[in-house]
């Protein structure tokens, strides 16, 4: 275990400590190792999601915690574009016991392959281990996890990174008899209400990004190719909506929208303003005008919002990020719906830029034209 | 709704395979969480609750809500200090109850409730989150530590840092209210993550619905105005194109490729009881129409219990035990014992003729209705108040007094019963469900029942000055005895009044009547009154007996002293008096009506009890028994043609 400047940080507890564990997790996601370089964009997020605490102080911690990183040989495995890696990897996991199924939600920090080896890693800002054992079940949650949707055996490993000190997590034979939902859960994944096959040939071991017209439809694809043992982690299965909120760019919010409104407007009512508020997104989402009457109020807000410095909802779709993808991916459309203008411009932009293709899973031909229907007196009861 | 619960028991298919698809989610969401677990079927919902409908969530809007106003008085104070998390204490119902009933009267709310609005009176904005801490400490709220609160609390907490922290950023001055309509606006829109049963049938809304393949698509809500749904009338927006038009058909599009898995469906009505019309998208379509169906929703329902014995000693178990072995036995009114002796009040044989089945419910096995009717409860004393009011009444003489002198008898009658019975006569709410017989109490009135009923007692009855009120007749002693072939049977009673002529040598019996009687009743209300007239005649032998009832409820019954019914005996009939006074109109055959009574009491000695004849619907209004009650016993035991039609036909025996 190394010694120095560890020793005059104070144990991460609280607001604080769970501020520092943050800034820490977002420097490894997006790989910012240098924190002088991204410290306006820490405080700002450090601002927006832990306001009650001491930036400085954050960052000074923060930045102790990347030093000791960057010195250990885990660093070469963040920054080895070889090796294949998976960081903040979100996935669900499904366990079963007669007619019951709990899901589990997870996020891994890093699930990366080592000669041939896959490990499971989480990074702990802890001062002490005393949380080793829950620590411990966490990473064995993640190994089940993993195997089941992914098909992957995969090693778990902790990093206590104040200690500098890694923790192999070995099997634990009594993990399912311990749960705290009881005894008897297995893992066991529910059935898919859509059959994936079709995009099978599609998929082929390249950065995948599948795009459904809402959660449930991606979550149904998930599990079909799970169930298929298909499913992959560079597989990444979303809707346009929450792609949208892979944008940096700083967006004005509905809320603040409609406050300014309430500002702006003498006597404004409520109602008018969620009204006024929907219309003026709409107008910038080129769905449609904006009632000319009002078109002074939208300039005095748009004058109001770039001062403040945030873009208007509609620059976001704008944003390269959401379409200057990695090369090599594949982009795949699945069924969506018919798209709002600036949506249909994102999807073309992103067309134009990467390898992709349209899918649809539903059934080519019914093969019927007539169909049931129910006719009840009321929707309530008879 | 329950007709998609009995078609997706009737498909036979796992719930993995099926899925719903509504419409809306507020429209359908609630309906299907109550009706859909009675059919064993569970569901799970893909949406999320929103913040605002939790409570510890609504708890804290109203903590809010009182912290904005600058001179908060009892009613917005009420709904915060009475919300269930805060436990109230019995004191303060009582102090509320008080304040309803005097709003006049500005009482200072109790020691403990002001303590604690002066901690959270006014604080600085800044300071709210501390105050919301500081209140669930002092008032030591219920809270459980289960996810949907500790997710809604930190939805909560979180809001209000953000509404704060826009205010700073928008220039917005420290103004409480502007935060708390803030928070109820954006509260709406939070959804909590919450545990869902990841094992029920998905409930999606029709978004969610698009692409997928299930086994089976139901999709619920195709009513026109839900689909196509109509665009949203912004007033300061206009539409390049109808895009819900247009996502709708793409909906259509989706669900059609489907086929035969899909069954779309919709309702006749709204919840609200509005006539709604079918999707003008299902109408180029060949359906195969569903209906809804009545029949065997019991055997659905059994499937709540998934068709297993239920082990327990009560009624509802030992009844689905019962329908559960197949047999018609104690549930459907078959005993093996035989009886030949009953002792009955007046009232069984009324409800006897009404329903056989249900005089077994309430005599043989005794049933104490399950739900107490509260409306029922009330109205039934009232009734018996008010009976006591006219027993007093007539025991000090007053249907022989003058018109001015009854009524003030009638006053301190009034006085004395209530206050025996302990009830308040100046409180609002009494004076509001008594007002019938305490309001307007005054000669010629018109809006007093208590003072029609005295002029209908002048104007129709020869009072002579001899009357006894509340003739008991019970059981053991002097009962009404009927004596059948080999069956027995004690009749019991009270009879409200009787009023003697001495001159004519004849009497009236009468009974009060508070509550409505349904019109089919109004028949077995004879049955009644000539059971009253047989006794009174044993009582006075040489008299002549004829009877009366007396319905005071509301005023407006009593226009023209349709009030007071007479009834009386003619040719061998026993039914009501014309204004002629000679005959009759809906009449029972004194000599029919005692051998149905003779064929009813040997049928039902032989221990075979079966449901009336008339339509069930009918027959079971209002009945205590009807969810005990297996209504389809009558037709496997062809009763097909029950004796009660005898009599009660067009007012004559049809025998």
């Amino acid at each position: 275990m190394n010694s120095g400047p560890m020793e005059n940080i104070t144990a991460g507890r609280g607001e604080a400590g769970l501020a520092t564990g943050s800034c820490y997790h977002w420097c490894l996601e997006y790989g910012w190792f240098d924190i002088k370089a991204h410290r306006e964009e820490l405080e700002n997020r450090l601002r927006e999601e832990f306001p009650e605490v001491r930036t400085e102080k954050i960052l000074e911690e923060c930045g102790i915690l990347l030093d000791r990183t960057i010195r250990n040989p885990l660093y070469k495995i963040l920054n080895d574009p070889h090796i294949e890696k998976y960081q903040e990897l979100s996935l669900s996991g499904w366990l079963g016991k007669g007619n019951d199924l709990l899901r589990v939600n997870g996020k891994i920090d890093l699930l990366y392959r080592h000669e041939g080896k896959w490990f499971i890693l989480d990074f702990k800002t802890d001062a002490g281990t005393e949380n080793l054992d829950s620590y411990k079940r966490q990473i064995r949650t993640y190994q089940w996890m993993i195997k089941q949707v992914y098909g992957i055996d995969a090693a778990g490993k902790l990093y206590f990174v104040r200690h500098d000190r890694h923790i192999d997590v070995e099997e634990d034979s009594n993990y399912f008899d311990d749960l705290p939902q009881g005894t008897g859960y297995r893992p066991r994944l529910p059935r898919a209400r859509v059959k994936a096959e079709i995009l099978i040939p599609e998929l082929n071991g390249k950065k995948t990004i599948l795009f459904c017209p809402s959660a449930y439809h991606a979550e149904q694809v998930f599990l079909s190719l799970a169930r298929q043992r298909m499913m992959r982690p560079s597989i990444r299965i979303t809707t346009p909506g929450k792609w949208l909120q892979r944008s940096t760019i700083s967006c004005l919010s509905g809320d603040h929208l409609r406050m300014m409104i309430l500002k702006e407007s003498i006597n404004a009512s409520r109602g008018f303003s969620e009204l006024m508020a929907v219309a003026i997104s709409n107008t910038e989402l080129s769905k449609g005008k904006l009632q000319p009457e009002f078109r002074g109020l939208y300039q005095r807000i748009s004058g109001l919002r770039s001062a403040a410095g945030f873009a208007s909802e509609a620059e976001r779709y704008k944003d390269p990020a959401l379409w200057d993808l990695p090369g090599g991916t594949k982009v795949g459309f699945i069924d969506l719906q018919p798209p709002a203008p600036l949506q249909a411009e994102l999807e073309e932009h992103i067309k134009e830029k990467t390898e992709h293709f349209s899918a649809s899973l539903l059934p080519r031909s019914s093969g019927t034209n007539s169909y049931s229907c129910i006719e009840a007196f009321s929707p309530g009861k008879k | 709704m329950i007709a998609v619960a009995k078609a997706i028991i009737s498909s036979g298919l796992e719930k993995a395979d099926i899925l719903i698809a509504v419409s809306s989610m507020d429209k359908y969401a609630e309906l299907i969480k109550r009706l859909f677990p009675q059919f064993g079927l569970s569901v799970r919902f893909i949406d999320s609750p929103t913040a605002d409908t939790i409570p510890v969530v609504t708890l804290l809007l109203d903590l809010l809500h009182v912290v904005s106003l600058t001179d908060p008085d009892w009613d917005d104070i009420a709904p915060l200090f009475l919300h269930p998390l805060c436990r109230p204490d019995e004191r303060l119902w009582e102090y509320d109850i008080f304040r309803r009933r005097h709003p006049e009267n500005d009482c200072p709310p109790p020691d403990s409730i002001r303590a604690v609005m002066k901690k959270i009176t006014a604080p600085d904005i800044n300071e709210l989150p501390d105050l919301v801490d500081a209140f669930l400490e002092t008032v030591q709220c219920d809270l459980k530590d289960d996810d949907n609160t500790v997710s809604a609390m930190e939805s909560f907490y979180n809001t209000l840092k953000e509404v704060l922290r826009d205010m700073e950023l928008l220039g917005f001055p420290g103004d409480i209210r502007f935060i708390y309509r803030e928070m109820c606006t954006r509260l709406q829109s939070k959804n909590i993550r919450c545990k869902t049963h990841e094992n029920g049938i998905p409930v999606v809304g029709y978004l969610d619905s698009l692409g997928l393949d299930p086994k089976k698509l139901f999709v619920m809500g195709m009513a026109e105005g839900d689909i196509p749904r109509r665009e949203t009338g912004n007033p300061y927006f206009v539409p390049d194109r109808h895009y819900s038009l247009i996502l709708n058909r793409h909906f259509m599009k989706n669900w059609l490729q489907l086929g035969d898995k899909v069954t779309f469906s919709y309702a006749r009505h709204g919840e609200d009881g509005s006539e709604q019309q079918r999707s003008a998208f299902l109408e180029e379509l060949r359906l195969k129409m569903i209906s809804a169906g009545t029949s065997g929703s019991r055997r659905y329902k059994l499937l709540y219990y998934e068709n297993r014995p239920i082990e327990g000693n009560f009624l509802l178990a030992q009844r689905h035990n019962e329908i559960l072995s197949g047999k018609m036995d104690v549930f459907s009114g078959q005993v093996r014992e035989r009886r030949n002796i009953f002792q009955i009040p007046v009232s069984a044989v009324d409800t006897l003729l009404a329903c056989p089945m249900r005089f077994y419910y309430d005599r043989i096995l005794r049933v104490q209705p399950g739900d107490e009717d509260e409306s029922a409860y009330r109205a039934k004393i009232a009734g018996t108040l008010i009976h006591a009011v006219l027993e007093d009444f007539g025991k000090e003489g007053g249907f022989s007094l003058s018109e001015e002198q009854a009524i003030e008898l009638m006053r301190t009658s009034i006085e004395k019963v209530f206050s025996e019975a302990n009830i308040d006569r100046n409180d609002p709410l009494i004076r509001d469900r008594f007002r019938y017989y305490i309001l307007n109490l005054e000669k010629n009135s018109k809006e007093n029942c208590l003072v029609s009923l005295l002029e209908w007692n002048r104007k129709n009855c020869q009072i002579t000055g001899r009357f006894h009120l509340k003739k008991i007749f019970p059981e053991d002693r002097c009962p009404l005895q009927l004596k059948f072939a080999d069956v027995e049977v004690s009749i019991s009673g009270i009879i409200d009044k009787i009023m003697i002529n001495e001159t004519l040598k004849n009497v009236i019996v009468s009974d009060y009547k508070t509550g409505n009687i349904q019109s089919d009743f109004k028949e077995y209300m004879r049955a009644q009154l000539y059971l009253y007239t047989r006794k009174s005649l044993e009582m006075y032998p040489g008299y002549t007996a004829d009877a009366a009832y007396e319905q005071i409820k509301k005023p407006k019954i009593h226009g023209g002293g349709e009030g007071l019914f007479l009834y009386t005996h003619i040719d061998g009939k026993f039914g009501k008096m014309k204004k002629n006074g000679e005959e009759l109109s809906t009449a029972i055959n004194v000599l029919t009506f005692h051998r149905l009574l003779e064929k009813l009491f040997s049928l039902i000695s032989g221990g075979s009890y079966y449901i009336t004849d008339r339509t069930f619907e009918t027959a079971c209004n209002y009945c205590p028994h009807a969810g005990l009650c297996r209504k389809d016993s009558r037709l496997r035991h062809g009763h097909d043609n029950g004796p009660s039609g005898l009599i009660y036909g067009q007012g004559e025996t049809n025998e």
